[in-house]
């Protein structure tokens, strides 16, 4: 009896001591991060900033429970904003709190917090319940929204880049210049505008208006109407120190024709800005072995069958530099009927984009219908090779300019919707970071990035061919060794235990 | 620490020798693949990361550590030799540590086995290698804590079937146990103790090639408390 009562409490001991630490190990933790480049680990930057805070910040995280017990990203989040209040040395105060628990749900909302609505089965019922995942920090008597978090990702890149903005009271200011009259940027350029704005003060500059002295920097896109004079203004911008984003098109689609007409774009004074700069766009289409497709209609009786049509000249980049701020943790890009471009042989440029070795260019007369895909090879065979679509543009150790130019001014526009090319947004935050200087966040904004895309092998048969090697030997050859293996191990085994038998007989 | 190696080595033996190894590290090999590269279409989906890979790892377990310790002490119960071993100069605590050392080195072969995915795939892209490590890493202690509960429940048997169905139940209910939070609205505290309980959110972490310290604790110590367990119950075998 009383070794069963030793037994017991000593049970009961080791059990109370293994929840113990199970508690403490919740509160007390470290964190390893294997990634390469430390993406779930605050960045120096976010460090310093922290540390080096004027004055003291409050951050107010609004998670709904609901939600903090469903997705396990919202938990990263936190541990993140708790390691913010561990390096700021007491400048920041982190608080989670649930908005319906806390009877503020309204508050939450009139201060830029979206609500969200997500599906919850809850006493067998299916039905919507509105959920809070965003962020309010109040610096002074400055508060900056972060409207929905969920991403840990790129978590640190937006709260530091908030707080930065904060502290120094100033959000950096973009000016965008449209090349068309008719074009606006909040209907032609929705989701690139939508998402730049989150980071970015966002204007239209109007042809010929001169560019204010608080912009940092200025996009110009198309610029198929835009005069000399006009120019003049991006001309002496630059001149002054400013930063620009030229992404124009040597030759013009017309998007509202069936076939997708196109013509070689006239000589216009925009190309003439850019000659002075060392970049010619020529009047070519730069197609890809590695493209995106065309969405296509097709007449079937009396009705008419949509179906996704590969298309070469939406051509899908995979070779990037590595080395530049903007290029270096590539996500990918997409580009609607690029121009390639031609660089002076004695300027100083950073290549950005080229299109694959496998690429080839079209010139007069343009075929872009994709009802006609043999004709889109029409030139394949004599212009295979590949080709500059994007670069910056150098200046001198004094006079550091920033200029970068695309061959193609679509890229940003609502055609990166139907492609699904959510990483061309990416791309112009890079491209936007970098040339309104801010060269420690877009560090932080590219580490966590990287070319998710099998992408090592440019050459589509040579890449389908490792690919199916590895499947060769993981689904047969590998599984196949181990049944022969066993196999053999049997029938040696057997072989063995036969000849001690035999062995054992003839010794009887 | 000698007793414990032999004990392990003579189970490992007795798993090479019978079926049951080759069979376990066949399917888990052609099952993990064909998903990986046929079902889920790894080179269709162009996207260089072995989530989708180790994604089906937690659920393959819950069939197959089960089986690998099913007849560990349930057959020992069953035949009687379980009395012989407890007979000889072995504590009941290395007996317990030296088969579960036996499963958990066959669990590594298989492991092993896997590595030529990551390897015949790295040429194709631009892989994040401390995810992969990090992937292993948690699916090791994933296994050990498996493992140590396929055991505690063998040394409860006296029949294989019943300890492979109750190890593989409970498996999945400690595996998958957050979704109580998808269809229920627990109370904070309890929602977030279940979502800690429950092995395949700190596996998530493991699978972002981030090392948390507290998934390392919680399987460390449902391994521990299950060997521990196991072996208290070889004791109050021992004297009854």
């Amino acid at each position: 009896m009383k070794r069963k009562q030793q037994e017991t409490i000593t049970l009961l001991m080791t059990l109370l001591v293994l929840i113990l630490v199970g508690l403490n190990s919740v509160y007390f933790f470290v964190r390893l991060d294997l990634t390469e480049q430390r993406a779930y680990t605050l960045a120096d930057v976010s460090r310093r900033l922290a540390r080096e805070m004027p004055e003291s910040a409050r951050i107010t995280y609004f998670l709904s429970d609901r939600l903090r017990a469903r997705a396990v990203e919202t938990e990263q989040i936190a541990d993140l904003l708790y390691e913010y209040a561990a390096q700021s040395r007491a400048n920041i105060e982190v608080d989670v709190v649930d908005p319906a628990a806390a009877g503020l749900s309204a508050e939450v909302e009139s201060l830029g917090v979206a609500p969200q609505q997500i599906q919850v089965i809850e006493q067998d019922q299916r039905s919507l319940a509105t959920v809070y995942s965003g962020i309010v920090i109040e610096y002074l008597d400055r508060y900056h929204t972060l409207p929905v978090v969920i991403d840990p990702r790129i978590f640190e890149y937006e709260l530091t880049s908030a707080l930065r903005n904060l502290v120094h009271d100033r959000t950096p200011q973009l000016g965008f210049v449209l090349g068309r009259r008719d074009e606006e940027l909040a209907r032609e350029y929705q989701l690139t505008a939508s998402r730049l704005s989150r980071r970015f003060g966002l204007r239209t500059l109007a042809a010929g208006e001169p560019v204010p002295p608080d912009i940092d920097a200025v996009f110009v896109i198309g610029g198929r109407d835009l005069s000399d004079a006009d120019l003049s203004v991006i001309r002496d911008f630059i001149a002054r120190g400013g930063r620009a984003l030229f992404a124009v098109d040597g030759v013009i689609i017309d998007l509202e024709t069936p076939n997708l007409a196109a013509v070689a774009a006239p000589r216009r004074p925009i190309d003439e800005l850019l000659l002075q700069y060392g970049v010619r766009i020529r009047r070519k289409i730069v197609l890809d072995e590695f493209h995106r497709s065309i969405p296509v209609a097709r007449p079937s009786g009396t009705m008419t069958v949509q179906s996704l049509e590969p298309y070469p000249p939406w051509v899908s980049v995979r070779n990037y530099n590595d080395t530049h701020p903007v290029s270096a943790r590539f996500t990918g890009l997409d580009l609607y009927w690029p121009s390639p471009l031609d660089l002076d042989a004695e300027g100083e440029f950073e290549v950005l984009l080229e299109s694959s070795a496998s690429a080839w260019l079209m010139g007069e007369p343009f075929v872009t219908s994709p009802l006609q895909p043999a004709a889109l090879q029409r030139d394949a065979a004599q212009t295979r090779g590949r080709y500059v679509l994007a670069a910056a543009v150098g200046g001198t150790q004094e006079a550091p300019a920033r200029v970068v130019v695309v061959g193609d001014s679509d890229f940003l526009s609502n055609l990166l919707q139907y492609t699904g090319s959510g990483h061309n947004v990416d791309f112009a935050e890079n491209l936007a970071a970098w040339l309104t200087l801010d060269d420690e966040l877009l560090s932080l904004r590219t580490r966590a990035a990287r070319d998710l895309r099998l992408s090592r092998i440019e050459d589509p048969v040579a890449r389908r061919r490792v690919a199916g090697f590895a499947q060769l030997v993981n689904v047969y050859l590998i599984p196949l060794s181990v049944v022969l293996f066993g196999v053999a191990r049997h029938l040696r085994r057997r072989s063995r235990t036969r000849g001690g038998t035999d062995q054992r007989s003839l010794t009887q | 620490m000698k007793p414990v190696v032999i004990i392990a080595r003579r189970e490992l033996h007795s798993f090479f020798n019978s079926a049951v190894a080759y069979i376990a590290v066949t399917l888990f090999l052609g099952l993990t693949a064909v998903w990986f590269f046929a079902i889920y279409g790894f080179a269709a989906r162009d996207f260089a990361s072995l989530r989708g890979y180790f994604g089906l790892m937690p659920f393959l377990f819950i069939v197959l550590l089960p089986a690998i310790t099913m007849r560990s002490w349930a057959e020992e119960n069953k035949s009687g030799t379980a009395e012989l071993l407890l007979t000889m100069p072995f504590s009941e605590l290395q007996l317990v540590l030296g088969k579960f050392l036996g499963a958990l080195v066959l669990v590594l072969i298989m492991l092993a086995f896997t590595l030529a995915v990551p390897l015949t795939v790295l040429p194709l892209a631009r892989f994040e290698i401390g995810e992969i490590v990090g992937q292993y890493v948690g699916t090791v202690l994933l296994a050990c804590a498996g493992l140590s509960l396929g055991q505690f429940v063998s040394s409860l048997s006296r029949n294989q079937i019943s300890a492979f169905l109750i190890s593989s139940l409970l498996l999945l209910l400690i595996s998958v146990l957050h979704v109580v939070n998808a269809v229920s609205a627990l109370p904070r505290v309890l929602a977030l103790t279940v979502n800690h309980l429950s092995l395949l959110t700190h596996y998530e972490s493991f699978a972002r090639g981030l090392i948390d310290s507290r998934g390392v604790v919680h399987y460390a110590l449902l391994t521990v408390a299950f060997l521990y367990l196991s072996a208290r119950v070889l004791v109050i075998k021992k004297w009854s």
